[in-house]
């Protein structure tokens, strides 16, 4: 099933009065359940492309439907509630928030949502467990380490059970054994709860547990397959 | 709201020191400016109370008596009248006084003085010039002598128990003339009225100068210095044209004029401490939602909407503000409380110079409740204009950009 539509979509950029096309003209479609890699080299338009897909940046000009609907047209704040009930995030510096433990972390979109006190408690509690972290469960971030933090930054992404979950080179800090389990816990999700990822990447190890794999380059998709087409491609 | 304020609230204490500044910062601001109007009011306070125990908040003359004072124009001391004056609520006493001048005399030399015509045992209960005796006993409603002010005492060399005559114009241009005893001595703290006042019972008085049951003034008294234009209104109508209504602050200018000049000093440096506050609250408040730019647009991706963002920022604002006013208030009260209770003695020029006013020496802070709620309201204001600037930042972020 689609989830996610980009057609014929462009982003400039005018820093200084000098354009730069971030992306050029790019139309691709995401199914319900992928596990997608983008990849490409820095500068590519990975991120710009990620950012429009995730309702964080507009397009130029161009065409984004989630669940068939239009986001690109939403107003900012229209655009922030669909971002809060449709899209898990997961960044690269993990970016949770100092001041909030890593419950109050995970739990901090349901609340936003409305939802009642047991039932995101029961949820974040569910969740680190799940990632193994549920010794750590009123720690704050501080007392994390990275690898921990980024768990904690997948359970956030997952908790209100989102549409899809976008990732912006969530292993780049990590060390081996980090980025070995993080990729492992996704998977395991994307597998037993159909949650559907994309990711943009540098890190080979992710590439290899992609399923479908995008070759962004100079704001273009280079190239586009599934590992059944190629199961041997490397970047 | 409650996840937001959690936010807030957790924020603050992110960094403890600068928030630590922060909050110093405005209790700083309001103590200073809550204590030195609370001792520049206190002082005003004593100042009226000084002048108001010699003049009453209120008088009641002949109309345009003021001007002259003419011994002429005086008005008569009436059960009517005074019934009148009594039906108005707020009045707590009615003191009539017959005012005259003459010259007085001792053995060798003489003096212009001031005659006052009073009612001893009343006016002893408003302004306590009995306890201003030294030497003798003051005089009572049923006296035949007088009581002198210490200046004139020397000046005429004269002691209790000595003849003073006195001599000057009567009502109607009659002549008036007498010799009394000297009953007491009191000193004044004024040291030109300790020169020149004379005190005698009323009937002696109105006898001296020929105006039986005459009078040159009631003297009212309050019991709220709040109500005074109000009453003063209200016995213009009740009295009608034939008397002339004056408040304290008409016929004494200088306190109300000293009180402006306090004003607007106290302004002027008001103004001075709460820029210099307000310009490091600024820095502070803006600095930490700079240094968040990238949190907030997290914040933004995930959820939160610009206009939370912009509360959780004003909620830190208001937090760091009502923490100081609280620290603030809790130093000021006390401190505030005491110094009113406890009044610092000035000794040397400085006590001279107020006990020349009439006003006892000392340094006093006045409890003033409503200067809570104004230096707190200025603080908070301060404190929103300083927010201004972070939620305007934040107004204009890009999420993309500032993911970067």
């Amino acid at each position: 099933m689609k989830v996610i539509e980009l057609k014929n979509v462009s982003k400039i950029y005018n820093p200084k009065g000098i354009a730069v096309q971030a992306v050029n003209n790019v139309s691709i479609e995401f199914s319900q359940g992928e596990f997608t890699a983008i990849v490409g080299a820095s500068g590519s338009g990975k991120t710009t492309l990620l950012n429009i897909i995730g309702g964080i940046d507009t397009p130029s000009s161009g065409e984004v439907y989630v669940n068939n609907k239009q986001i690109n047209q939403l107003s900012e704040r229209k655009l922030t509630e669909f971002r809060r009930d449709n899209i898990g995030f997961i960044f690269q510096q993990y970016n949770l928030l100092p001041v909030l433990t890593a419950t109050e972390n995970v739990e901090f979109i349901m609340e936003l949502q409305g939802k009642p006190k047991t039932e995101r408690e029961a949820r974040a509690k569910e969740l680190l467990i799940a990632i193994g972290l549920g010794e750590k469960l009123n720690e704050r971030p501080s007392k994390l380490s990275g690898g921990q933090q980024q768990r904690v930054a997948v359970a956030r992404a997952l908790a209100h059970k989102p549409k899809f979950v976008i990732a912006d080179e969530p292993t780049a800090n990590l060390d081996s054994k980090s980025t070995e389990d993080l990729l492992q816990m996704m998977q395991e999700l994307n597998q037993k709860e159909g949650v559907t990822f994309i990711f943009s990447t540098h890190d080979q190890r992710v590439v290899d547990k992609a399923k479908r794999v995008i070759v962004f380059e100079d704001g273009k998709v280079k190239e586009d397959y599934t590992k059944n087409d190629n199961e041997k491609h490397k970047i | 709201m409650k996840q937001l304020f959690k936010l807030a609230w957790r924020n603050i204490w992110r960094k403890r020191r600068r928030s630590v500044i922060a909050i110093v910062s405005v209790a700083f601001a309001v103590i200073i400016s809550i204590s030195l109007r609370s001792l520049m009011l206190g002082n005003y306070d004593k100042m009226v109370e000084a002048g108001v125990k010699n003049s009453g908040y209120i008088q009641i003359h002949f109309k345009n008596y003021w001007k002259d004072k003419s011994i002429n124009d005086l008005i008569e001391n009436s059960p009517q009248t005074i019934s009148t004056i009594s039906a108005i609520n707020g009045i707590t006493q009615i003191m009539p006084r017959l005012q005259n001048f003459a010259l007085a005399a001792g053995e060798n030399t003489s003096k212009a003085v001031i005659v006052n015509g009073i009612q001893p045992n009343e006016e002893n209960s408003f302004t306590n010039i009995n306890k201003r005796i030294i030497q003798g006993s003051f005089i009572k409603n049923n006296s035949k002598g007088v009581a002198i002010s210490e200046g004139l005492a020397k000046h005429l060399k004269l002691k209790v128990n000595d003849t003073l005559v006195l001599i000057g114009q009567g009502y109607h241009a009659t002549i008036a003339s007498g010799k009394y005893t000297i009953e007491g001595i009191v000193k004044l703290p004024n040291p030109q009225m300790n020169l020149m006042n004379v005190y005698m019972p009323l009937p002696i008085a109105q006898e001296f100068a020929s105006a039986q049951n005459m009078i040159s003034a009631y003297l009212i008294n309050l019991n709220d210095n709040k109500n005074i234009n109000t009453i003063a209104g209200q016995l213009k109508i009740n009295l009608g044209n034939e008397f002339e209504i004056m408040t304290w602050e008409e016929m004494l200018p200088e306190i109300k004029n000293s009180q402006k000049i306090d004003t607007t000093i106290f302004t002027m440096l008001a103004s001075c401490l709460y820029l210099i506050i307000g310009m490091g609250l600024i820095g502070t408040i803006l600095m930490m939602a700079i240094e968040r730019k990238k949190e907030f647009a997290i914040l933004q991706a995930i959820g939160l909407q610009k206009s939370q963002i912009q509360t959780v920022i004003l909620i830190e604002s208001v937090l760091l503000g009502i923490v100081g006013i609280i620290l603030a208030f809790t130093i000021t009260i006390p401190f505030i409380l005491y110094m009113n209770a406890n009044p610092i003695p000035l000794t040397g020029d400085s006590g001279k110079s107020f006990e020349a006013m009439g006003v006892e020496p000392s340094l006093q802070l006045g409890v003033k409740p409503y200067l809570f709620g104004l230096m707190a309201s200025i603080v908070f204001a301060i404190m929103l204009l300083a927010t201004l600037f972070p939620i305007l930042f934040v107004k204009r972020l890009k999420t993309s950009e500032a993911l970067k």
